[in-house]
């Protein structure tokens, strides 16, 4: 019961954040048409739902500290925080990506513009050929459901980090920084001297996003598994989460 | 009705105190309410649970009584007791100090006697 | 009901006892005052039996119900903390509404009514407030809160004369009219002493008094006469402070005052008056004073 009003209350506080996100959206891809001059010839864009996902990262990253200071000065225990978040972020990905899809179709009736859905699993696409963007129920679901876990991932990725953050004190928040540098370093050493492992990193993300197969179920079960795993380090973080002295 | 909380006895016993004060004075006539429990309590900001004490004090000295529901009023005839009980007590909290005091100042009886006269 | 036994709690940091081994009973409906210097671990307890902090010893139970096993008794609880814990952003009437969704019985009738008296204006963001109406709006939300405990820390920091003797006035009308469990948690110790019935003392983490305010004054005395009079008289008692003026001395025992104790201050010609709690306090908690 708690968890539900919490969660009513994360919702009603990043609805004005949402509202302006999409102002400022829809403003950018009015005036990008305008200047282009309403032509489908002159230019293109691809895959703008991408800023959503950003949009979303960037939220987590800020929904940490206030609500839970906010949960623990109503005495709210933190398995309530923790289910509140995780059922926020549902309905919000969701309205985002059935809004997103709305919009990609609006805007492709004034240019060309498909989504990274379009890009990686319809069947006929191509970037040099002649296309046109499918409006069937199975494209529509796709991509809905696509976009759907990918922004709960990016939500989550970026709560995760915020919490990380919000534990370490100054050192570990400089290894944490630097850990995708030297994950990155080490990567691209093994890349170099072991062709066979770049391979294999390379058909395993291939497999688990379903490219090749053109499936994106696939990627879809690979996000809401990366949510999972995220939102357990979330639930180990929050445990034994404490307000820090002033 | 002035409660001093610095003076050495215990608020509950200055609160009954300054209470028989003033059904002595007639301020609180008998068969009248005095001030309750709440009205003390937010008045000088003290626990009710003392004020209830001091009040306790009176009923058990038969000074008040509780009418359910309404309040704690002033019992018939408390007046006369309570004179009675402050005439028995008057030497030993007035006189016992007014002797003590004139024998440090040496102020003869025949001294105290006028000022007392001339006081009455 | 509106009780907490807090059993043999300890908390560390690092190597230091914030708490050493506490142990008290909170009965329900009485207005207790905790007490202690800065630093002597009395935000730390109120964070304990919150769940705001964790254990590192002992068991800490509401209404029978141990916090390890059924953490919803802190839902019992309405506790003001000294830091500001509310979204900045919020203004205070959205706050109302929001207190009054996590705590069902919260009287918005009241808050609104407590508002109007502090002149406490509903509509300003929580950034904006003064620390005195911060203190104020967090005072007013605990009030209005419905909950079976209260714990105040700090509650008047900031306030002004009026505003101090408004709260106490209005706590002790709300206490009358709706009992409930209060904790106050404050250094003014002079203007509670008369509105707490229990007082609860803690020293550098450690426990040392636990009781009616009545009593913890009747087991003590202050005494004050020609010094070597004094010195006599304290030889075989339990003094814990002496201070010296010219050629007086006034200490303070702590013992019974009995009739024994009478006849030595007559003989000896010492003055006997009653300790404040404040002063008892100081005595009890400065380094040296022994309990």
């Amino acid at each position: 019961m708690r968890s539900y009003k919490l969660a009513k209350y994360n919702i009603k506080s990043i609805l004005k954040g949402i509202i302006i996100y999409y102002a400022l959206f829809i403003c950018v891809i009015t005036g990008i048409e305008l200047i282009g001059g309403f032509s489908i010839e002159n230019g293109s864009s691809s895959g703008l739902e991408f800023s959503s996902a950003i949009f979303l990262f960037v939220l987590g990253l800020n929904s940490f500290r206030e609500t839970f200071y906010f949960t623990q000065a109503n005495n709210i225990p933190r398995m309530d925080y923790f289910k509140a978040t995780a059922i926020s972020i549902f309905p919000i990905a969701l309205a985002m990506s059935i809004f997103d899809v709305i919009i990609n179709r609006v805007h492709n009736l004034i240019s060309v513009s498909p989504t990274m859905y379009d890009m990686a699993y319809y069947n006929s696409f191509s970037f040099k050929g002649p296309w046109t963007q499918s409006n069937s129920i199975q494209t529509l679901f796709g991509t809905i459901t696509f976009l759907f876990a990918l922004y709960i991932v990016a939500f989550g990725i970026g709560l995760l980090i915020t919490m990380i953050y919000y534990k370490c004190n100054k050192i570990m928040k400089i290894i944490v920084s630097l850990s995708p540098v030297a994950v990155s370093a080490i990567y691209g050493q093994m890349v170099y001297y072991n062709h066979d492992f770049g391979q294999g990193v390379a058909i395993f993300i291939d497999n688990i996003l379903g490219i090749s197969t053109k499936n994106s179920y696939m990627a879809v079960i690979t996000f809401i598994c990366l949510f999972i795993i995220l939102m357990m380090f979330v639930y180990l973080l929050v445990r034994k989460a404490v307000i820090k002295k002033v | 009705m002035r409660l001093d909380f610095n003076d050495d006895l215990p608020i509950y016993v200055q609160i009954a105190k300054a209470i028989e004060n003033n059904v002595l004075k007639g301020v609180f006539e008998e068969e009248t309410a005095i001030p309750s429990t709440t009205e003390i309590s937010v008045k000088y900001k003290i626990n009710p649970a003392t004020v209830a004490k001091g009040f306790n004090l009176l009923v058990d000295d038969g000074i008040i009584y509780k009418k359910r529901g309404v309040g704690m009023f002033v019992v018939t005839g408390s007046k006369e007791k309570l004179i009675k009980k402050r005439k028995e007590n008057f030497y030993n909290n007035y006189i016992v100090s007014l002797i003590e005091e004139a024998k440090k100042l040496d102020i003869s009886s025949k001294d105290i006697i006028k000022m007392i006269e001339g006081g009455l | 009901m509106g009780t907490i036994k807090v059993s043999n709690v300890c908390k560390k940091y690092g190597d230091t006892f914030a708490l050493d081994n506490i142990t008290l009973e909170i009965q329900e409906n009485k207005i207790y005052g905790l007490l202690g210097r800065n630093g002597a671990g009395k935000t730390t307890l109120l964070n304990l039996i919150n769940n705001r902090i964790f254990l590192d010893e002992g068991s800490i139970a509401i209404d029978n119900k141990k916090l390890s096993e059924d953490i919803s008794g802190i839902r019992k609880i309405y506790f003001m903390a000294e830091q500001s814990l509310y979204p900045q952003n919020m203004k205070v009437k959205e706050l109302y509404n929001w207190t009054k969704e996590f705590y069902p019985n919260f009287d918005m009738e009241y808050a609104l009514e407590l508002s109007k008296k502090f002149e406490l204006n509903i509509n300003k963001k929580i950034k904006e407030l003064s620390t005195g109406y911060s203190s104020i709006c967090k005072i007013i939300n605990t009030m209005a809160s419905g909950a079976e405990i209260l714990m105040f820390d700090e509650p008047v920091l900031g306030l002004d004369a009026n505003h101090r003797e408004m709260f106490y006035k209005e706590l002790m009308e709300s206490y009358i009219n709706n009992p409930k469990t209060i904790i106050l948690s404050t250094h003014i110790i002079e203007e509670v002493a008369q509105l707490i019935e229990r007082v609860v003392i803690i020293k550098d983490g450690k426990l040392i008094a636990s009781e009616q305010v009545e009593d913890l004054l009747k087991g003590c005395y202050c005494i004050s006469g020609l010094n070597k009079n004094i010195d006599d008289y304290i030889k075989d008692k339990n003094c814990i402070s002496v201070d010296e003026m010219a050629a007086f001395k006034s200490a303070i025992i702590l013992g019974e005052n009995g009739e024994e104790e009478k006849r030595q201050q007559r003989k000896l010609d010492l003055e006997v008056s009653k300790v404040e709690l404040q002063k008892l306090f100081i005595y009890l908690t400065s380094d040296g004073g022994i309990k």
